[in-house]
């Protein structure tokens, strides 16, 4: 900027000189053509000397940025391609992936089937032998009971028949048989 | 104090006066027979342990009820002292105590014999002459009882002495062998 404020005072002459000679354009004076030629030149060098650092500047800071695009872009695109590579190799696999898929939801399938009928298999066994407990037991219990009524019965019967018929020959013979046997033990 | 230490304690004097004095026998029949007379006239005993007679009262009673029964002096001063001191209510288990300490001063047994028919003598000695020698008492006493539910057959007690040969326990044997087999065979 410095270098531009400068250059300030060596321009005002040459404009001013352009400026007092345009007047004279109309003339087609060829000194005066050779002037504002000079002039011109004069200018493009001061032009050239204040601007070359800053343009310099602005054009490599320009170059910067653009290369930085230019890299940006192509991570962009490489990342892109990749991207479009990977979906597309999905794509590819796709009817893989999706079988695989099927086979691995009817492996699942079937092993849940498999593990409800095995527990339903369980179950039913459970059910079946308790149900045959239970029934061994009810026969079990009605046998004893039918049998203890026949024993009940047939004692009963026998104590009726024993009762009816029993005599005085018997209560005497039961009666010797017993004191035999209060004898023995007596003798024991 | 209970009623059977009581009649412990009264029994046991009277075993001793009466051992003392050799009436021991004597009197026990002589309360036997006041026992009898007791249980065959309810309105005799509830007059003699009614507390609201006075004792004067219950004693002429009792004075005139032995007067009939003809007991011993001993029976009748014991059983005067009982009625004055109100320990009439107490006779049955005084009797009992009695008996116990009478069989066990004499070396004497007493057995329940219980027959589906009525034993003839005969039979009842033979079964005493067994049971002296089952027991090694010095003496039997039986007592007779016929209970028709036995069917056949006898059972005797003496004491906790149990000899069983009764049709009616034969058969309840019987039913709990056919009871336990049916059991085993189900196991």
């Amino acid at each position: 900027m410095l270098r531009l404020l400068a250059l300030v005072p060596c321009l005002i002459p040459a404009l001013a000189l352009a400026a007092s000679a345009e007047g004279e354009v109309a003339h087609a004076d060829p000194a005066g053509l050779v002037r504002h030629g000079i002039n011109l030149l004069i200018l493009l060098a001061i032009l050239y000397f204040a601007l070359r650092g800053p343009l310099s500047d602005f054009l490599k800071f320009r170059r910067t940025e653009v290369k930085d695009q230019l890299d940006q872009a192509l991570d962009a695109k490489t990342t892109a391609e990749k991207r479009y590579a990977e979906l597309e190799g999905r794509l590819e696999n796709f009817e893989a992936e999706l079988a695989e898929l099927r086979s691995r939801a009817q492996e699942a399938g079937q092993a849940e089937r498999d593990a409800v009928v095995a527990s339903a298999s369980a179950a039913a066994k459970a059910m079946e032998e308790a149900a045959q407990r239970t029934v061994t037991e009810e026969l079990r219990r009605a046998r004893a009971e039918l049998k203890a009524e026949a024993v009940d019965l047939s004692v009963q019967i026998a104590e009726d028949i024993l009762k009816k018929n029993i005599n005085e020959a018997d209560q005497s013979r039961l009666t010797g048989a017993y004191l035999d046997k209060v004898e023995e033990t007596a003798r024991s | 104090m209970s009623t059977l230490a009581v009649a412990r304690r009264y029994a046991s004097a009277l075993v001793e006066l009466t051992s003392e004095k050799g009436s021991m026998e004597r009197v026990e029949k002589d309360l036997d027979s006041f026992q009898s007379v007791l249980a065959s006239s309810p309105e005799l005993k509830a007059a003699l342990v009614n507390p609201s007679f006075r004792v004067e009262e219950r004693q002429a009673v009792l004075r005139a009820v032995l007067e009939k029964l003809g007991v011993h002096e001993h029976s009748r001063n014991f059983l005067l002292v009982l009625n004055d001191r109100n320990r009439l209510v107490a006779f049955d288990a005084v009797l009992t105590a009695f008996g116990e300490l009478y069989d066990k001063r004499t070396g004497r047994v007493r057995a329940k014999v219980t027959s589906a028919k009525a034993l003839d003598d005969a039979s009842v000695s033979t079964l005493q002459a067994h049971l002296k020698k089952i027991t090694g008492a010095d003496e039997v006493v039986i007592t007779r009882d016929v209970d028709p539910d036995l069917i056949g057959g006898i059972v005797t007690r003496i004491g906790d002495l149990v000899l069983d040969g009764s049709v009616r326990t034969q058969l309840s044997l019987l039913r709990d062998q056919l009871t336990s087999g049916a059991a085993v065979g189900d196991a």
